[in-house]
């Protein structure tokens, strides 16, 4: 990984990376792609992969309401709001 | 038009394929219980886990897998029995925990495909897939010039994703889908179907090749489709943008446009983000889904008539007209309404008429539905048998009668008619003896009349009108009056 796929992922995730943390995080990032091309290294033919880490299955819920939260306490850790909507910067141009 | 190369429109061929987010109508939400409901005050449907607090864990409704399922069956989807949730990863402030869960390698149904009619032809359309997702909550942008606003009802809401193949080649074709899907959720009360509200949105794929050509052209986006008419309207404009742009010798660039309905234009918002951008992978906190052939059948037997089943009937066994068949099988609840009134009365054409006539007459006055009326399928039954047995005129029926049975639900029909003494209100009998009287007032006109003089009907029917035939239907007097004719 170079400096540019760093700055690519960033910016998908909207971070604001400055040029010290970009020299911390990418040796970083490069260890953890190392550790996965080392697991690559295993045959893994013909082994299923493993997506779930628990067994459980059709863990589902009826189709009921329940309403746990008032608007002020769903408000209540935004940084600006109006009492009735969050308020972010502007998205669109 | 024509290029130097001598290539026109007619040269092209529209390819289009369509992704409709249908809005399922489930209690809660597709993944936590908040209200699952349109039109509330901001935030007051939001629950911890669309607000990704930290701990939540989603859980799946039932309902919402039925609802799939119910869709994939009606439209003879291969229904996966081992599915799981993938989340789509890309940040924006209405979908605050920075992905959404939606469904990328194992879909609920996957192939299948939906009958359409464009004018007097009918053909399947290839669909690709079908899957579950969870909708984002509201951008409100024009509130504030530096702000956005959001609103995190919509958040969380169960919708389907259903794609087909791209393989629709014009704009009738994309219409006809849409409406028969419309239909078809309707008619198996998974959504309301309403594209106005949202319920059920519309993106179409559409790129151009050369006609006689098999490989794809680069494929436009155009979003924000909410009815049938722009879609119509949005494909047609895209498909001459492209050919012309083709005929310049441009190439399409592949990218979302956005359809502008008030001005019937549509803008480019951005190039796509390549799908490797949206970094898909499996959501660890829901487990798999498995499906038995047991649940499948149960859900089956739920699906009694399909709307193209419910057609063939009315027009086999009922031997319906076209137009009414139309008009039942648009809506379940008339259908059953119909099917039961028929289990009453063999006067099907009738009553037909009467649903989509006299009553729909009404309801649309009164801004009301058949169900929330009082009317039962078994006082329609008696209605029209009482006016084809003659115990009552049409027009008194549908004047007098009606507007009681719609809104009186103590209103007793067959009371009604049993409390009908010579002078009362139902006026059969005394328009029946008024034309005796006039019968025997005219005897020799009568005689004549026997004997061959047919012109004479109308002599009588002047008469009875005088006598009897304030404010009554002509036509109704009429058939009485060759009728007592025809019993001389």
């Amino acid at each position: 990984m170079n400096l540019e796929h760093l700055r690519k992922i960033a910016h998908l995730s909207r971070l604001e990376l400055s040029e010290e943390e970009e020299q911390k995080l990418l040796p970083s990032l490069n260890n953890i792609l190392l550790w996965m091309d080392k697991l690559n290294e295993i045959d893994t033919t013909g082994v299923e992969p493993l997506i779930m880490m628990t067994e459980e299955i059709n863990i589902k819920r009826e189709d009921e309401v329940k309403q746990d939260f008032t608007r002020e306490q769903v408000l209540k850790n935004a940084p600006q709001t109006d009492g009735e909507f969050f308020i972010v910067p502007k998205v669109i141009e | 038009m024509h290029s130097a190369r001598g290539s026109s429109f007619t040269d092209f061929q529209l390819v289009v394929g369509l992704e409709v987010h249908i809005q399922l109508n489930c209690k809660g939400k597709l993944f936590s219980s908040d209200k699952n409901i349109f039109g509330c005050e901001p935030n007051t449907n939001v629950s911890a886990l669309n607000i990704a607090h930290p701990g939540t864990l989603p859980i799946v409704n039932q309902k919402a897998i039925d609802s799939i399922v119910l869709l994939g069956i009606a439209c003879k989807s291969e229904i996966n029995k081992l599915c799981f949730f993938d989340r789509k990863s890309y940040f924006y402030p209405d979908s605050p925990k920075g992905f959404q869960i939606t469904q990328d390698n194992e879909p609920f149904c996957k192939g299948g495909i939906l009958n359409i009619k464009v004018s007097k032809n009918k053909r399947d359309v290839k669909l690709t897939k079908m899957h579950l997702e969870e909708d984002a909550g509201k951008s409100i942008h024009d509130k504030s010039s530096k702000d956005t606003y959001v609103d995190l009802n919509r958040a969380g809401t169960p919708l389907i994703e259903l794609v087909t193949e791209p393989e629709i080649h014009s704009s009738e074709e994309a219409k006809a889908f849409v409406q028969e899907l419309r239909r078809l959720v309707q008619f198996i009360n998974i959504s309301d179907g309403n594209m106005e509200e949202g319920s059920m949105r519309c993106d179409a794929n559409v790129s151009v090749r050369r006609k006689g050509s098999t490989e794809l052209g680069i494929k436009v986006e155009i979003k924000n489709l909410n009815s049938t008419r722009n879609l119509q309207r949005a494909i047609d404009g895209e498909f001459k943008r492209q050919v012309e742009e083709v005929l310049k010798g441009n190439e399409i660039i592949s990218e979302t446009r956005d359809y502008r309905a008030d001005s019937n234009t549509s803008v480019s918002l951005r190039t796509k983000e390549t799908l490797d951008e949206y970094r898909y992978f499996p959501d660890p906190d829901l487990p798999f889904i498995q499906l038995t052939e047991a649940d499948i059948k149960v859900l089956k037997e739920k699906l009694i008539l399909l709307p193209w089943e419910l057609e063939t009937k009315l027009l086999n066994k009922f031997s319906l007209s076209k137009e009414s068949v139309q008009f039942l099988s648009q809506d379940i609840e008339i259908a059953q309404f119909f099917l039961k009134a028929c289990e009453m009365s063999c006067n099907y054409q009738k009553m037909a008429n009467w649903l989509m006539g006299a009553i729909q007459k009404w309801l649309n006055k009164e801004g009301t539905s058949l169900l929330s009326s009082n009317l039962t399928p078994k006082k329609l039954a008696f209605v029209v048998d009482a006016i084809e047995d003659k115990k009552v005129s049409y027009t008194t029926a549908a004047n007098e009668l009606l507007p009681k049975l719609m809104t009186d639900n103590q209103f007793d029909i067959t009371q009604a008619f049993a409390s009908d003494n010579e002078e009362d209100k139902f006026d059969f009998n005394r328009i029946k003896k008024d034309i005796h009287i006039i019968f025997e007032q005219y005897s020799d006109k009568v005689l004549q009349y026997k004997k061959g003089k047919k012109g004479l009907l109308g002599f009588f029917m002047g008469q009875i009108m005088k006598m009897s035939g304030k404010g009554k239907d002509p036509k109704e007097i009429n058939i009485l009056l060759e009728e007592e004719l025809k019993n001389l």
